[in-house]
């Protein structure tokens, strides 16, 4: 009999959704009634006046002054950024199209594409880097806009187990290793830069998955597919491009500001021991590059933040934005080692470390200063994980001035380490010790995080006790019909962290 | 569903409609917690293609010098290697000393650092054989680029005032240009070709190798220069717009570096098809 108060194409639709189950003993809550048709068709038929309810009772229902369709909270603000984000992603997909056929070009124009005069593995890097991360960012971004609009269910984001990562990255730089030493003993050539470049990329691209891929599983992968991708081709595409201009215009203003020479701005070479020129690249790459990369890379998260419920979900997808960085980034500076550029890619083992780490702490701290209300030194929280983010970044890229800073360190950094044959700038223990490091923050913080239950979840407004049309001692005749109580709005969410 | 307080209306278990509790129904789309697909087959489908991706890598990467032009192929039967010196060991005589170049315990120093001009180390016997008309192939080992405390700037020239002269050099990241004499690489006023290269070795560890060869009838029967680096053809041009070569006169050619940096060269090779001694 009362199966009509939950129509079965409402309930349908809910489970086509993916919504998942009521919380416990939350009705499901149809949005949008429809008419009792069961009663109206019964009551019809024994000769009833036809009434919208078919009790015969002749004033309006209760449910009847209720708004017909109750929008979910943030719904209009996610269908407006998602048509944004349509716009956007296409655009972005055109101009990595226009990128990739520039370096097609370019390549074909000074080397005989594969076989062929050299070419410029720096070029084709960034060019395939960035490229790429426009085109495959702008087309996996209209597609995630278009099932977002759809309110199609997105599935969770999982990647293969780490370790099996972690091999992959190891088959992949033991066999850049490998091939550099069969070089080096005169048996090859290096190599033409298309020839290497699927290798060098995927040398780059394959740590930071692992790292991606470990801090999802240590999660219990939380997040679903269409945030996570969302937010690393945000970090890959957008954040790059943004990071790139903005860190050139506040470079060139410091350097108007402290009289340096305006090309010292566009060069970061620490080859003129001129102490105001290192001065300024102290400032560049430890003070502006942090706050510009470590503000910008969390933005894709920090844009759903309010659809992210646990503390675990904004790392995740504030680090998927920073992995995404560290990709275009790295895969450039792999570049610029040409014949060299596994030295490059093995130092650079654990850059995804550096930006995904600090993306998602600083998207951490995004959520505790948006979605944290309740919790314990909620801003401390905040503003503490942000700041954490731009400080471990200042000191990652400060530690490349170490050996000015320290009188005598210079000597035994400028001394060779090497992989059997391979040879390393000592500088490159440095970095490790710093990767170390961050490895232990990221498994202390997802330890402390992925047990966290969420934040409740936005508290629609109770829609409002209508107004009886009658004078209650009509209503208080029929005895099912009671007067609503008045509720407390109550929240779930467990323990916060 | 029994309200505490609240009468129970037998016929309508449902009443008295409670306002469910302020849990907002979860964004559908947002949240993972309901398995949507089949999360570990997509992980084992990236798995496999990232497998595959990097085994193929491998492989490509592996297969590719093999079909780039190599220095080795491009000496020509009947050539043959009419120098090739250690200059770590000391002055053999064979190198002009007197425009910015010393021998020194790590090989042929040519610094001009804190020169206006090039230093240049001519190599003697071209200057009075004539080692051009036949061709010839000039390989130069450099020192790491670790063992120079200025900017490392290897440089190959071929020519003289009378003959005109082709400049070869290259830079730290594997950038080279090849140009005519009073060249400026800012306009790019007489730069005949320039770019760079994955075949330079970038880590400041590792030495590389620079080579030029020059052949009277090359590309369009014309006087032609090819570069190569690390034993690897980088580019190869046409340079009859910038030298003009007589027959029987010899062409000098030399080692050096340009203004503001230097290069140590610590072992030279030449072949050539005009002579078979020096």
């Amino acid at each position: 009999m009362y199966a009509a108060y939950q129509p079965a194409a409402v309930v349908r639709t809910a489970q086509a959704q993916g919504t998942p189950a009521a919380a416990p003993g939350a009705p499901v809550y149809p949005q949008g009634y429809q008419a009792y048709q069961a009663y109206q068709t019964a009551q019809t038929q024994q000769g009833h006046a036809a009434t919208p309810y078919g009790y015969g009772y002749p004033y309006p229902y209760y449910y009847s002054p209720y708004p017909a369709q109750q929008k979910k909270p943030g719904e209009t603000y996610a269908k407006v950024l998602s048509w944004i984000l349509v716009f956007l992603c296409g655009l972005s997909a055109l101009g990595g199209l226009v990128v990739l056929l520039i370096g097609i070009a370019t390549a074909l124009g000074s080397v005989s594409a594969l076989a062929g005069e050299g070419g410029s593995l720096t070029v084709l890097a960034q060019l395939a880097g960035f490229g790429l991360a426009l085109l495959l960012g702008g087309a996996f971004g209209m597609y995630y806009s278009v099932t977002g609009i759809m309110r199609r269910p997105s599935p969770k984001f999982t990647l293969p187990p780490a370790w099996v990562m972690l091999a992959l990255t190891l088959l992949a730089l033991v066999g850049g290793v490998a091939l550099w030493h069969v070089n080096a003993f005169g048996y090859t050539t290096p190599g033409t830069a298309l020839g290497v470049l699927p290798l060098a990329a995927l040398c780059g691209i394959a740590p930071a998955a692992t790292i991606l891929a470990f801090t999802s599983q240590r999660l219990g992968d939380p997040a679903t597919r269409r945030h996570v991708w969302m937010s690393l081709f945000w970090g890959a595409a957008g954040a790059t491009l943004l990071a790139a201009v903005l860190e050139l215009v506040l470079g060139v203003i410091v350097a108007v500001l402290m009289n340096v020479p305006f090309s010292t701005a566009l060069n970061t070479n620490l080859t003129s021991g001129n102490p105001a020129q290192s001065l300024f690249i102290l400032i560049e790459i430890s003070i502006i590059a942090p706050v510009v990369e470590e503000g910008l890379k969390p933005l894709g998260a920090l844009l759903i933040i309010r659809r992210l419920r646990t503390p675990g979900q904004a790392f995740l997808v504030g680090m998927a934005g920073g992995i995404g960085f560290d990709l275009v980034e790295t895969i450039g500076y792999i570049g610029m080692g040409q014949a060299d550029w596994v030295y490059v890619a093995i130092e650079r083992i654990g850059a995804g470390l550096l930006h995904g780490v600090g993306a998602g702490m600083a998207a951490l701290g995004w959520y505790y200063l948006i979605n944290g209300k309740g919790v314990p030194l909620r801003w401390l929280k905040g503003i503490g994980c942000g700041v954490y983010a731009v400080v471990q970044h200042a000191v990652f890229n400060g530690s490349n001035l170490i050996a000015l800073l320290i009188p005598g360190l210079s000597a035994p950094l400028a001394q060779p380490l090497y992989l059997v044959k391979l040879p390393f700038e000592s500088a490159a223990l440095i970095f490790m010790v710093l990767y170390v490091v961050i490895l232990t923050v990221l498994i202390v913080v997802t330890g402390r995080i992925r047990n966290a239950k969420g934040m409740a979840p936005p508290t629609p407004k109770a829609p409002a006790v209508p107004t009886l049309p009658y004078p209650a001692y009509l209503y208080s005749t029929y005895p099912g019909y009671q007067g609503v109580p008045a509720q407390t709005p109550t929240t779930t969410g467990g323990s916060r962290s | 569903m029994t309200m505490e307080g609240i009468p129970q209306y037998s016929q309508y278990p449902n009443y008295p409609y409670m306002y469910p509790p302020a849990t907002a129904p979860q964004p559908a789309a947002d949240q993972p917690t309901k398995p949507v697909g089949r999360p570990r087959l997509y992980a084992l489908i990236v798995g496999v293609i990232f497998t595959i991706l990097i085994v193929a890598a491998i492989a490509l990467a592996a297969y590719s010098p093999s079909l780039a032009p190599t220095e080795s192929g491009a000496i020509p039967r009947g050539w043959t290697k009419v120098y090739d010196a250690n200059l770590t060991a000391g002055d053999d005589g064979r190198w002009d000393q007197s425009q910015g170049c010393a021998f020194g315990s790590s090989g042929l120093n040519a610094d001009a650092s804190s020169s206006s001009n090039a230093a240049l180390c001519a190599f003697k016997p071209s200057e009075t054989q004539d080692l051009a008309s036949g061709g010839f192939l000039l390989e130069m080992t450099l020192t790491p680029a670790a063992n120079i405390t200025s900017e490392a700037v290897p440089l190959i020239v071929l020519g003289s005032d009378t003959s005109g002269a082709v400049f070869v050099f290259a830079d730290q990241q594997g950038n080279y240009t090849i140009c005519q004499a009073n060249c400026d690489t800012a306009t790019r006023q007489g730069v005949l070709e320039s770019g760079s290269t994955a075949t330079w070795h970038g880590d400041p560890y590792v030495a590389n190798t620079f080579a030029v060869q020059f052949v009277q009838q090359g590309l369009n029967n014309n006087p032609t220069i090819t570069l190569f680096i690390n034993g690897e053809q980088v580019a190869q041009i046409d340079v009859s717009q910038a030298i003009n070569v007589s027959a029987g006169a010899a062409i000098p050619f030399g080692v050096g570096s340009l203004s503001g940096g230097a290069e140590v060269y610590t072992h030279a090779t030449l072949y050539t098809g005009g002579v078979s001694s020096l």
